[in-house]
């Protein structure tokens, strides 16, 4: 059975009279929810990467987890009437791969992937630049694209047969998640909203 | 727990309909039946001959279904598709031609921002000639054509949902608490023009994003 993407971060709630609250206990490793979070003691929250021994730990009461050491930690300081936010988008998709026959390399086909300039286009293989060809019937001839034969014949008056080198194509799933995590504030009564976005190689962006 | 969540495609007649799980191999397809296969090749979507007709695939009713409960809520499911340039163009549709989204709001800004899909109390199952052409979702839909002012009658361009920025709002607030069960649904429909060119088309990518604690 398929399940969500691994977690790569686990939160840390901290509390004003010295004690805290993890995602994972430290001890069993059972999960603690968000909503168990007392947010009438938060002073600080925070995002950490799992340990590769919590990552297995973690992992082995159910919750995937994978350990990326080398990402950034995120500690939000939340004193002055500071209020949490933090969630997880999580993206399923299902996306488009093909396979070069020329090079027997698979790779994704998205928006910015280049086709030939062709009435019938077919991906270049971003590795050994190979596309779909076509060759004549009769004596062989190669033409990079249809329109290289005029009137879509060659020139011996053989039909053109297209030689699908990278055009096969199939759906392949990933998973991905981004995480969120911010606070809202009222300065002279007015609320401010103050949001960063992690994603799974530690990028932060402030949104 | 981390939810688990599956993609699901709905099919059938309403009260016995089947849920068809869309693994990570398994995408979508568009025919002229009521199927949720994902490569076969029968019921194509004939082109038109007459200048001005236009074919409808059957409409796809989608929704993702939580079989693993998250530890507090998912909540704002969001849908889009990837293009190189739109539907019409990357599959030589012709002119006319599109994959449209069933839509319940007056504009698109509003369809990024509020609940656009439906309860599956409400799934309607795709009609009408089998092998020949699909009702259209604007006109036909019972959940599209019985709200208030939607745009184009029930139905646009997916091409205006590219992104995640962009993504059209399958379901507001909260989809499920810490608990299973099935999102609100989505319909897409593939509409055929003369002037298209026949032959399979290339896959495409679409995405569910949904937010979780």
């Amino acid at each position: 059975m398929v399940t969500g993407p691994p977690l790569r971060y686990y939160w840390v709630a901290f509390y004003n009279d010295g004690t805290k609250l993890s995602q994972f206990d430290p001890i069993t490793f059972e999960e603690y929810a968000f909503s168990d979070i007392d947010t009438t003691k938060l002073i600080k929250f925070a995002l950490y990467p799992f340990t590769s021994q919590q990552a297995k730990n973690v992992s082995a009461k159910g919750n995937l987890a994978i350990s990326v050491p080398i990402l950034p930690i995120i500690e939000l300081n939340l004193s002055n009437g500071r209020k949490l936010i933090y969630y997880r988008d999580v993206f399923v998709s299902q996306e488009e791969y093909h396979f070069c026959r020329a090079c027997n390399k698979e790779f994704y086909f998205g928006s910015d992937s280049e086709t030939t300039q062709s009435k019938y286009p077919s991906p270049i293989c971003p590795y050994c630049k190979s596309h779909d060809i076509y060759k004549c019937k009769k004596c062989g001839k190669i033409f990079r694209i249809f329109e290289d034969a005029k009137f879509g014949m060659c020139s011996c008056g053989g039909h053109l047969d297209r030689i699908r080198l990278t055009s096969g194509q199939y759906i392949r799933e990933k998973r991905w998640i981004e995480y969120y995590v911010g606070y809202k504030t009222l300065v002279n009564g007015v609320n401010h909203k103050v949001l960063f976005r992690i994603n799974e190689q530690g990028d932060i962006e402030l949104i | 727990m981390v939810a688990t969540v599956h993609i699901e495609q709905i099919t059938g007649s309403p009260g016995s309909e089947a849920y068809t799980y869309k693994d990570t191999t398994s995408g979508t397809r568009y025919y002229t039946a009521d199927i949720p296969d994902k490569d076969s090749t029968a019921y194509p979507i004939p082109i038109p001959t007459n200048n001005n007709g236009i074919s409808g695939s059957y409409w796809v009713t989608h929704c993702i279904n939580v079989v693993s409960a998250p530890s507090t809520y998912i909540k704002n499911l969001r849908y889009y598709q990837t293009w190189n340039s739109n539907p019409k163009d990357d599959w030589s549709l012709g002119t006319g031609g599109d994959l449209v989204i069933g839509i319940s709001s007056s504009t698109i800004s509003d369809a990024r921002i509020f609940t656009q899909g439906f309860p599956s109390s409400q799934y309607d199952q795709a009609t009408g000639t089998v092998g020949v052409c699909g009702d259209f979702i604007s006109g036909s839909h019972t959940y599209y054509t019985t709200c208030a002012s939607p745009l184009s009658g029930g139905a646009t361009t997916i091409a205006d949902f590219d992104s995640v920025t962009n993504a059209y709002m399958v379901q507001s607030g909260q989809v499920v608490g810490a608990t299973t069960g099935r999102s609100y649904c989505i319909v897409t429909q593939v509409l055929v023009a003369s002037g298209a060119t026949q032959g399979e088309k290339a896959d495409k990518t679409a995405t569910f994003v949904y937010s979780e604690v």
